[in-house]
């Protein structure tokens, strides 16, 4: 019985460093880690609602033309406890988006950080600092 | 001059109202309390007729994420178990049934696109209790009812000797019965359908799933859950471990409603 107490385990450890987590969805459902983005443009519709908030940007492609990206947040509900509100990002603001674009070709990408660029103050900053039982 | 005193008190208030994006914080009574007002969370657990008094909204304690893990969530840290319920098991502790494990990789391989949650069921039980969001739990002397954030959803604690059901209708969370033993409350759950998961990575359970919670407020701040997991349908022993939760005194339960912008299954290819 020893060997297959091995495999079960080790399948299970395996698993623990490669597969993403979710709150509502896993990452890797839907977005590819191996896929990173930046981009900068003008914020034009905002979506704070459950599961996740989404917000869009318009962002000029290689042609210089302007194409509409949507971005996934965490759920409002812990951004408001990490200290957003419905009006931290306002229609029009310009920011620069890192992000992990989808895997279906879509343009929609799961948002990791957001500076606005006016103040230069990056909205998802401070949550990696925060204690371990902060909201 | 009374007069002029009132409408200012009233004016100051709706400014107030209108400033806060939320219930503005009302102390909770009942929780000692520092002079700066901020609740003693290692001082005594309250107490509500002779027993420990659980109420309160709890949040799951959080760590940071191994690197390798990537969540949609960024650097928020997440809950010890939330990946894993499995993760403090050592060789030879516990193992999946060959059926479970198979099961297990069906899942991975789907990247998640399966999971329950994704599609605004609940995500099962015990991983509710390891999840980013809070709970609360409100005592009655004969029941005790954990009101989960996420989804919404709620848990029914009966303290009245009820017994297991029989051949139960299967429900996600299960039927759970409760009894004091000095102060811990331990609640027996049973009568779960076979759909929950156990963990984010897809642990799998059966609906012969017997769960045991102990339940102890170790002190005002600290709330701890000794699971164990016993399901020889799909695990060859019983499975333990602790999850530890930490009161978020003044605070209360957002709403949560899933299906208010569901747009992820759409995007999964």
């Amino acid at each position: 019985m020893k060997r297959p107490a091995t495999i079960g385990v080790s399948i299970a450890l395996l698993l623990a460093l490669t597969y993403p987590s979710f709150a509502h969805h896993s990452f890797a459902a839907e977005f590819d880690a191996k896929k990173p983005m930046k981009v900068t443009g003008a914020v034009t519709k905002l979506e704070w609602q459950n599961p996740h908030t989404w917000f869009y940007v318009d962002v000029k492609d290689d042609k210089g033309e302007l194409t509409n990206w949507g971005f996934e947040l965490a759920s409002p509900n812990l951004l408001l406890r990490n200290g957003w509100t419905k009006s931290t990002l306002k229609v029009g603001d310009v920011v620069t988006v890192d992000a992990f674009q989808a895997k279906n070709g879509t343009r929609n990408a799961n948002a990791r950080a957001v500076t606005l660029n006016a103040t230069g103050k990056s909205l998802l900053a401070g949550s990696s600092g925060a204690s371990s039982n902060a909201p | 001059m009374k007069l002029f005193t009132l409408v200012a008190i009233a004016a100051t208030i709706e400014v107030t109202e209108h400033a806060s994006a939320q219930w503005a914080k009302v102390a909770e009574p009942g929780l000692k309390r520092t002079a700066s007002g901020e609740v003693d969370l290692v001082g005594s657990a309250p107490m509500k007729r002779g027993k420990p008094d659980l109420s309160g909204i709890w949040l799951p304690n959080r760590e940071p994420v191994p690197a390798q893990i990537v969540t949609v969530e960024g650097e928020i840290p997440f809950p010890h178990y939330f990946f894993n319920f499995m993760a403090d098991l050592k060789e030879g502790d516990a193992q999946m049934r060959p059926e479970t494990a198979a099961a297990l990789q069906r899942k991975a391989a789907l990247g998640g696109a399966g999971e329950p949650a994704a599609h605004c069921l609940p995500t099962g039980m015990p991983v509710l209790a390891t999840g980013l969001l809070p709970f609360k739990v409100v005592q009655a002397d004969s029941e005790i009812l954990i009101l989960y954030e996420e989804n919404t959803v709620f848990r029914q604690i009966f303290l009245d000797g009820r017994k297991p059901v029989d051949d139960a209708e299967p429900r996600w969370l299960g039927y759970s019965s409760g009894k004091w033993e000095g102060n811990e409350l331990v609640v027996e759950t049973t009568g779960f359908n076979d759909r929950g998961f156990l963990d984010a990575m897809g642990h799998s359970h059966s609906d012969k799933l017997r769960l045991t919670e102990r339940i102890r407020r170790k002190d005002a701040g600290h709330l701890e859950t000794q699971v164990t997991l016993d399901d020889p349908t799909a695990y060859t022993k019983p499975i333990v471990y602790t999850i530890k939760s930490t009161l978020r005194p003044d605070e209360d339960l957002l709403e949560y409603f899933c299906a208010e912008n569901e747009k992820d299954v759409q995007h999964f290819q």
